[in-house]
């Protein structure tokens, strides 16, 4: 299916929705080519490409909403038929108020030209030989090069294109069996991808790590990594979509123009910034903008697409999400300190490198835990004098992000896993007294 | 899809995967399988009550896997032609021989020929939606009004028939309909400005019978009466050393996080290190002490109707019972063929794929704690001071399996051998060693719950079972 005919058939779905009595129809359209190499233990495990097309067929009948996705040309009339006879056994949605009417989105189209197979398996030998130039044992990581065109059509008139491409690589390396460092760096371009700073910084920060002493428990100061602040601007994100606050679920419900944090944290969605999950419209056509989330520590707003928006009583800020608006790409501004001197005028603390598995007792108050991995270093008078592992941070979300008492003039674009899911530019964040806690067991 | 569109749609998916071996085949790889898939399924999710939206998918494609003297390479495609076809194998043989190295070879020396099916006894494509919303309505209705409090309450459904076929270069052939149904409600109750939340997920392989087979109308309504009565009259926990007695639901989450995930072998071999993590196990443990004698973990996928049922594993091998922890020592890793091949220990049917789009990994099905002799009064009736922790909300563990972390959601304290009144949030952060060596009374009803396991990158999502009996942990620290 060339470029024409992939956009013809996007028309052609929504028209075909209309005339079989949807009141409402969007179609997203994707033809992606993404292509990953999984690689451990110094070698590559696997090389895998997942060349797909399919369009994402949404539509309300008399606000009953129904969503499908469609994967070839040849049948999507029997697709379009078997989401309305779904639509007429459905309910309405107490929730749905309508799509955009009108945009003022660009389209965006760049010309691309695929990166031979070898070259992807290069820069992953290039990583691997970097992390061990740095003193790492043992690399191991994830590297990705996807490409995709999407197409939206909706029926109110709004027709947009977008595509754009970009490069990542996750690489965690291995000083000793105990000593691990992480990092992650993506690119939307080839020229401007550098998986080797990553790898170096990964393998430094595994080399830093000596014998870590088993758990330690109390409050701590602690440097946050970029992947660690990341993983908080993620919730952040998530606790601000205002589905999530209708649906009773978050911690920020009720606290507009409250203080969610310090005066140090000021954190925004957008997407609009030519980093790894730029956009130029959301899943409705609305065009994506800056939406100020916090602003040093007070909750400004929520994330809407048009339906939660008109229940708000508000405009949307481009975050569709059909069912439920959803950060994009996140941003916490970064100081006017740099990392060195934060760590520098460190008293007596920890830096984090990493975090995972975080679960939250109660969302609606934001009690939750994280378990940091990788580097921990025990910092006292500027120095690193040690390490540490088998912890875990007990926290509350709001109160960890009032006690951000400073941050660097350093970010990184991250985005890891399941962790910080939604690539966010953040720099490191001191935090004080941190609540650390560990197995009660550990050394009985 | 109705029956002869299916059959229709599935011989032109099953000539399609056969071509595509063909061609690899043909190019001198050292081992190669095709997957084909299709997958019919409903989704539908409902907030507070309110249908939010309703998915009916058709999802279908075909994966190509290829292990060459230099690499493997896998690639997928939902352009189902020649031509979609014969760039998938271009491109897995493409990036197979621009790694440098050597892949294993994936054969297991015994090839297999079958056809599995698990019986729908009411059928999920025999029932219209209107039905279906209207189950999931009422269940939302029964939730609100199991409680005088208000309630915020999301509930999602989804059921899938999947017709799979599984090719490769050995002369392996499987066929399977693996049919899968779900329910899962997030709670929320408030009395004043404080809550408490709730998650259940359940999950069954068959037909619509899940429902009743499921129980999930009373075991929604014993959730939220639960979550009323530590909400109403739950006290403040003091901690200390003392006695736990965990019920089905907390025995299976430790089951899963601190004997299933450490037992991949994938996990030890460091192959998921960078995002999964890796395990406190090495190649080196089986034998190793982990508990006391009356812990025995299996992990099952041969358990009819269970979630994590299957026949043959998503790589054509056959499924069988696999004891990782056998009366509390490490006894046998989960693998599949590339595990299997790097360990020389070979597959033991543990590979599974969540689509046709993605390579299988070393995965749980059903992990459970063999039951013991002891009743749930017995249990209870022995301890002087103690807690009950019937269920959990937050959890977790670290990367290396070790220290993991539970926190209460219904628990009661235990006193002169009696529950007495609920407490709030009473939490357990013990290392995996410290947990199974504490137990000293294993109860004889098993339970199990349902769980969606996340592992590989891209993440893959799946269908498990965790469960067990009451067991008794003697002298640990709960916070």
């Amino acid at each position: 299916m060339n470029i024409e005919q992939f956009k013809d058939l996007t028309e052609k779905i929504v028209e075909y929705s209309l005339k079989r009595g949807a009141d409402d129809a969007i179609v997203n359209s994707y033809r992606t080519d993404t292509r990953q190499i999984r690689f451990s233990e110094n070698s590559i495990d696997i090389f895998n490409r997942w060349d797909e097309t399919y369009f994402h067929l949404f539509l309300s009948m008399k606000r009953k909403v129904v969503s499908t996705t469609i994967k070839a040309a040849d049948n999507f009339r029997r697709i379009v038929d078997g989401a309305i006879r779904t639509a007429e056994a459905s309910q309405p949605s107490e929730d749905y108020r309508g799509i955009a009417e009108k945009t003022n989105a660009r389209s965006h189209a760049s010309k691309w030209k695929p990166v031979p197979d070898r070259v992807l398996a290069d820069y992953v030998a290039e990583a691997i030989r970097v992390s061990a130039d740095n003193g790492a044992h043992r690399a191991t990581g994830t590297l990705y090069n996807e490409h995709a065109d999407h197409y939206l059509s909706t029926s109110n008139d709004i027709r947009k294109f977008e595509n754009g491409s970009s490069f990542y690589m996750s690489i965690r390396c291995f000083a000793d069996e105990d000593a691990s460092g992480h990092s992650v760096i993506s690119s939307t371009s080839e020229k401007t991808f550098f998986p080797e700073k990553a790898a170096e910084k990964a393998a430094g920060l595994a080399r830093q790590v000596r014998k870590p002493a088993g758990g330690l428990e109390g409050r701590f100061d602690s440097i946050l990594d970029p992947m660690v602040v990341a993983t908080i601007t993620s919730e952040v994100g998530s606790m601000s979509s205002a589905f999530n606050v209708l649906a009773g679920f978050s911690c920020f419900e009720g606290k507009v123009g409250k203080q969610v944090g310090s005066r140090q944290v000021t954190i925004e969605d957008d997407a609009t910034r030519d980093l790894s999950g730029k956009r130029y419209f959301d899943d409705e056509g609305a065009a994506v903008r800056r939406t100020r989330i916090v602003s040093e520590g007070i909750l400004k707003g929520y994330l809407h697409n048009t339906s939660t928006a008109r229940k708000f009583r508000t405009r949307t800020t481009g975050n569709a999400g059909l069912i439920e608006p959803e950060a994009m790409s996140l941003s916490m501004k970064g100081g006017s300190e740099s990392f060195e001197t934060m760590l520098g005028d460190m008293k007596d603390g920890l830096y984090i490198n990493n975090v995972w598995y975080t679960r939250y007792q109660n969302s609606k108050l934001g009690n939750f835990s994280t378990i940091p991995r990788d580097a921990i270093l025990r910092v006292r008078r500027g120095e690193v004098i040690g390490s540490v592992r088998d912890i875990r941070i007990t926290e509350n979300l709001v109160s960890l992000l009032k006690k951000i008492k400073s941050v660097s003039r350093e970010r990184e674009h991250i985005n890891w896993w399941l962790e910080s899911y939604t690539p966010s530019t953040v720099p490191y964040a001191l935090v004080g007294r941190l609540n650390i806690t560990r197995s009660a067991d550990k050394g009985s | 899809m109705n029956t002869e569109e299916t059959e229709s749609v599935l011989a032109v998916g099953y000539s399609l995967a056969e071509r595509a071996l063909a061609l690899c085949s043909a190019s001198g790889v050292r081992y190669a399988s095709v997957t084909y898939r299709l997958s019919d399924e409903l989704g539908m999710f409902l907030k507070n009550g309110s249908l939010s939206v309703i998915s009916p998918e058709v999802d279908y494609g075909i994966s190509v896997r290829v292990a060459t003297n230099g690499g493997v390479g896998f690639a997928a495609t939902n352009n189902m032609n020649l031509q979609g076809i014969k760039k998938a194998v271009r491109g897995a043989l493409s990036m197979a021989r621009a790694c440098d190295g050597t892949a294993a070879d994936l054969s297991t020396g015994r090839p297999e020929r079958a056809s599995w099916t698990v019986e729908q006894k009411i059928r999920l494509d025999s029932m219209d939606a209107d039905l279906k919303i209207k189950r999931m309505v009422e269940l939302d209705k029964m939730l609100k009004e199991s409680t005088e409090l208000k309630s915020f309450r999301q509930i999602g459904y989804s059921e899938s028939t999947n017709s799979k076929y599984y090719i490769d270069t050995e002369g392996t052939q499987v066929k399977a309909s693996d049919p899968k149904v779900e329910v899962a409600y997030f709670l929320m109750l408030q009395s004043g400005s404080d809550y408490e939340q709730a998650h259940r997920q359940l999950g069954y392989t068959g037909g619509f019978e899940a429902l009743e087979e499921l129980e999930v109308e009373t075991q929604g309504t014993e959730d939220v009466k639960a979550l009323e009565t530590v909400l109403r009259h739950g006290k403040t926990f003091r901690g200390g050393k003392m006695d736990l007695v965990c019920g089905s639901e907390v025995t299976g989450i430790a089951c899963h996080e601190s004997c299933g995930h450490p037992m991949e072998a994938d996990r030890i071999m460091g192959r998921e290190a960078s995002q999964a993590g890796k395990s406190f196990v090495t190649a080196d443990s089986i034998g190793m002490s982990v508990g006391s004698e009356m812990v025995t973990i299996v992990d099952d996928p041969t358990l009819p109707n269970s979630f994590g049922y299957y026949e043959y594993d998503d790589e054509g091998v056959r499924a069988r019972t696999r004891v990782l922890y056998d009366k509390g020592k490490i006894n046998e890793f989960l693998q599949n063929r590339e595990s299997g091949a790097k360990s020389r220990m070979s597959s033991n049917g543990a590979g599974r794929a969540s689509s046709y789009g993605v390579e299988p990994l070393v995965r749980m099905a059903n992990t459970y704690l063999l039951p013991g002799d002891w009743s749930d009064d017995d249990i209870v009736g022995e301890v002087s001071h103690g807690v009950l922790l019937k269920s959990f909300n937050e959890w977790n563990i670290d990367d290396r399996r070790y220290n993991q972390k539970y926190v209460g959601r219904e628990a009661y304290m235990i006193e002169n051998g009696r529950v007495t009144g609920p407490v709030r949030s009473p939490t357990l952060e013990i290392t995996t060693p410290g947990f199974w060596s504490a137990v000293d009374a294993v109860g004889k009803n098993v339970r199990f719950y349902g769980g969606t396991c996340g592992k590989g990158d891209p993440m893959q999502g799946m269908e498990v079972n965790m469960g067990g009996p009451m067991i008794r942990l003697r002298n640990v620290v709960l916070k």
